[in-house]
């Protein structure tokens, strides 16, 4: 069990006058760790954030750092600072002033504040830059300033919110490889706001999604994208075909679905009193395989299809297929050096299998 | 079409700029009276130099100047911080009775100051004038400010606040930087305005304190001469300064 | 203003007896409303059609020339409209400039009259207050995209058809703050009828300042000028019914 630095116990926020609110949260955030609250605008992520910063106070529930009751304490006594959208440098204070400014504010003058700055630039890798202004640093240089002056007080926990919503995607690779070197080097608690799931995917060591002011899931990336608990993490999160199927009948350890009139059969991942008529069957579009007529014996175990578009993306290839039943299906191809097969055309029929047991198998979504 | 319109453009210029040039070209003739050219001379402005009353007058719209712009660009500030940072009940009516003070005409704005002052016994002369100024330059300089405020990231108070700031660390170390330019040029468009008023100062003026604006426009009542024609030059090199700056100063990106 | 509906709050000054409000219908000052609406009426036309291609070629000048053709147009807009109505002056006076180069050319024999007109006073509105028409314009159109020139060309657009499809509708909003920011004042700037014109060419303005300062009428002035505020009020609600319901409450 790892030793979790911020606990939140049953956490409620409900703002005056509007329908939105946080329920129950609860959450362990673990010394060390990069974790990201994500989800769609208005799932309740920044909210959390800034309940976590001190910015809003919960109506109930408990938060707690390193096991105290910190609920009512304000931001600027919390040692937990946040890294602002774009950064919110100050544009008119040159590099030493932004990161120094904690310090003013706290009436440290002299050697000792010169010497914090100093300290913490060189951990950013920014020494030599104390004079420049943020308009002359690169979108990188700018973000370490901003941790820096974030990290000078020696926070335990650096919240990050939404940091690189307004840049655009070349950069936004290299700063993710940066934020996440930078943390490990620091060894500093990151929780991090985000809306973009493939973000969320690269630099988190956990993610917390959200949906509606709840918290929907916790779980590593990989599990979060290998074992969606819910139709709505299995969709947020990378992309996903869902075909919701009646179920025929339920075995031991497995039950029977019918699909473009073939039946499957699937491994029971559900308890038994929790299977009703239908299941939903997940599969991701590179779990699907696609063979013309010529490559299988029968059609038996395939699902039938006609190839509907075929976009062309270096090392894949994306396929929209139509299935016999009229469902739209989407299949991601590899390109390996061995296949050479790997070339579809628009109007071709085709015949789809998966790996058995990479599927999925949820209820709906209560 | 371009062409047609480009030339119309020189040509409104002209007739804005021919006078005014025409103006400070005479300021320099040597003729009291003549239209006919006798020559380069300052003693127009010599003579202006020595003019006590005229001391006097430019002294009473500087002093007036002075406080209204300071005054106003001060209010301005807070109001537009206001305005900008809190959701407070009858916030949308501040800005539309803003919008009311610069649209509505300077005669209608005067006469109503005039009859406030009036029934309120305030002795007509630097206070009314001040009270009076201070109204009219208030919503340019909020506009000119909350114009820059809404240019301003708003985490910036955020970031700061989390950092640590106190709520005066945050006005003198976030807000007064950032608002610089703003700021200047509010105090420059605000003494600008008071200094040139006539309309509004015409009716709460006293006996006793008469502003340059008004002693012009009782001069030029009794028609042109020379004296006058440097004393408008001065101005309108003021006007050219101030506009020079104050364009400076909002192009400039902080 | 509400002093002249209120009746006698202080010192007696003020006595409600409903004559200051028959008195605006007297036929001179009906003349005179009349008069002055016809003097802005013909100002406001004037700004419109000397102020939009103006600002149209100063939205289309070349990026080299912008800022400096702006300035040109600033300096006018804050200077002194007293200094400026002055510097009218003595060009328009029968020694003025005008008339000298009339007479030294031989064009005329006698120094035309053209201080002292309705002329005079209607030129020197248009001169105060025409900045006042190209600066609202000028900052709509200032924004405009420059690939809808494009992209009307490319759909065959004629150059008139783009002027009255794209630029009239888009800009009409500054055009109504435009003629807001000429007409009133134009009523109410007491100091152009005074020095450029005469007895017949007195306005809504001077009326008010005549009641007030020389006759010391002040209900007089007082009721004239709620008049204007309501004329004000109308303009406004009019403007807002007109141009507001299209984009979201911005200041024009």
């Amino acid at each position: 069990m790892q030793q979790s630095i911020i606990t939140c116990r049953d956490l409620v926020w409900q703002p005056k006058k509007t329908a939105f609110s946080l329920q129950a949260i609860d959450l362990d955030i673990y010394v060390g760790e990069f974790l990201t609250l994500l989800g769609p605008s208005g799932c309740g992520k920044t909210s959390l954030l800034r309940l976590l910063g001190g910015l809003i106070e919960p109506a109930s529930g408990d938060l707690l750092l390193r096991g105290k009751r910190i609920n009512g304490l304000d931001a600027a006594h919390r040692p937990i600072n946040m890294v602002f959208q774009n950064y919110a440098l100050f544009p008119f204070m040159s590099v030493a002033d932004n990161v120094g400014f904690a310090l003013r504010c706290q009436g440290i003058r002299g050697e000792a504040y010169h010497q914090r700055i100093s300290e913490i630039l060189e951990k950013v890798h920014l020494t030599g830059f104390e004079k420049r202004y943020p308009s002359e640093l690169s979108g990188g240089q700018q973000q370490r300033v901003a941790i820096a002056r974030a990290l000078i007080n020696k926070p335990s926990v650096l919240l990050l919110d939404e940091p690189m919503s307004a840049l655009d995607k070349q950069i936004k690779r290299s700063l993710r490889r940066e934020l996440k070197s930078l943390q490990k080097e620091l060894g500093i608690t990151f929780v991090m706001v985000t809306h973009d799931q493939e973000e969320a995917l690269s630099m988190s060591d956990r993610i917390v999604l959200m949906r509606e002011g709840r918290i929907v899931q916790i779980d590593t990336p990989r599990g979060m994208y290998e074992s969606p608990k819910t139709l709505y993490a299995a969709q947020f999160i990378g992309e996903a075909n869902i075909f919701r199927l009646p179920v025929k009948s339920v075995h031991d350890k497995s039950l029977i679905v019918t699909l473009c009139d073939r039946t499957f059969l699937i491994k029971k991942p559900l308890k038994h009193e929790e299977i009703t008529t239908h299941v939903n069957l997940i599969i991701r579009p590179e779990d699907f395989q696609a063979w013309d007529s010529s490559e299988i014996e029968s059609d038996k175990l395939y699902l039938p299809g006609r190839v509907e578009s075929v976009i062309y993306k270096g090392s894949t290839v994306e396929l929209q297929v139509i299935l016999s039943d009229g469902t739209p299906v989407s299949v991601t191809e590899f390109f390996d050096e061995t296949d050479e097969t790997l070339d579809y055309r628009c109007g071709e029929s085709v015949h789809l299998s998966w790996q058995a047991g990479w599927e999925v198998v949820l209820n709906d979504d209560s | 079409m371009n062409r047609l319109t480009r030339s119309l453009f020189f040509l409104v210029m002209a007739f804005l700029y021919i006078p005014m040039v025409v103006v400070v070209l005479f300021s320099f003739n040597h003729s009291l009276h003549s239209l006919i050219w006798h020559g380069w001379t300052w003693q127009w402005y010599s003579k202006l130099w020595h003019d006590a009353l005229l001391a006097k007058v430019t002294w009473h719209s500087l002093c007036l100047g002075f406080s209204a712009a300071f005054i106003s660009t001060v209010l301005g500030a807070v109001v537009s911080y206001s305005l900008y940072r809190y959701r407070f009940f009858g916030r949308r009516l501040i800005s539309g009775l803003l919008i009311v003070l610069i649209v509505i005409p300077d005669l209608v704005m005067a006469i109503a100051l005039m009859i406030l002052f009036r029934s309120a016994h305030v002795s007509f002369g630097f206070v009314t004038l001040f009270l009076a100024h201070v109204s009219f330059c208030l919503p340019f300089s909020v506009m000119v400010i909350s114009n820059r405020l809404s240019d301003l990231n708003p985490q910036l108070l955020l970031a700061a606040e989390d950092l640590g700031a106190s709520l005066w660390q945050q006005w003198w170390w976030v807000m007064i930087p950032a608002m610089r330019s703003a700021l200047l040029v509010s105090a420059l468009l605000s003494f600008m305005l008071s200094f040139d008023d006539v309309v509004i100062s015409f009716f709460v003026s006293g006996p006793n304190y008469v502003t340059l604006p008004l002693h012009v426009y009782a001069m030029a009542k009794l028609g042109a001469n020379p004296e006058i024609n440097a004393l408008c030059s001065l101005l309108l090199l003021l006007t050219v300064a101030v506009v020079l700056i104050s364009q400076r100063l909002l192009g400039k990106k902080t | 203003m509400s002093v002249s509906l209120n009746g006698n709050i202080k010192e007696g000054l003020f006595h409600w007896h409903g004559l200051h409000y028959r008195e605006l219908f007297q036929p001179l000052y009906a003349r005179l409303l009349w008069q002055s609406f016809e003097f802005s009426f013909v100002t406001t036309l004037t700004c419109v059609l000397l102020g939009y291609p103006v600002a149209l070629a100063l939205a289309t000048m070349p990026k080299r020339w912008k800022p400096i053709c702006l300035m040109l147009l600033l300096i006018p807009f804050w200077s002194s409209s007293l200094v400026r109505i002055y510097a009218l002056l003595t060009l328009l006076k029968a020694k003025g400039l005008i008339n000298g180069a009339l007479l030294y050319l031989g064009i005329i024999k006698m120094p035309l009259p053209l201080l002292y007109t309705k002329v005079a006073v209607i030129i020197g509105q248009v001169y105060t207050l025409l900045p006042f028409m190209i600066l609202p314009i000028y900052v709509l159109l200032d924004e405009y995209d420059s690939s809808w020139i494009e992209a009307a060309k490319d759909l065959g657009a004629s150059s008139t058809q783009l002027f009255w499809r794209i630029f009239w509708p888009y800009s009409l909003p500054a055009v109504g703050s435009g003629v807001m920011c000429v007409f009133l004042p134009a009523m109410t700037l007491f100091y152009i009828p005074s020095l450029l014109g005469d007895r017949s060419s007195l306005m809504l303005g001077n009326v008010i300042q005549e009641q007030i300062m020389n006759q010391d009428n002040w209900p007089g002035g007082a009721a004239t000028s709620l008049l204007l505020t309501a004329a004000l009020l109308v303009f406004t609600l009019v403007y807002r019914a007109l141009f507001h319901k299209k984009r979201g409450g911005r200041l024009g």
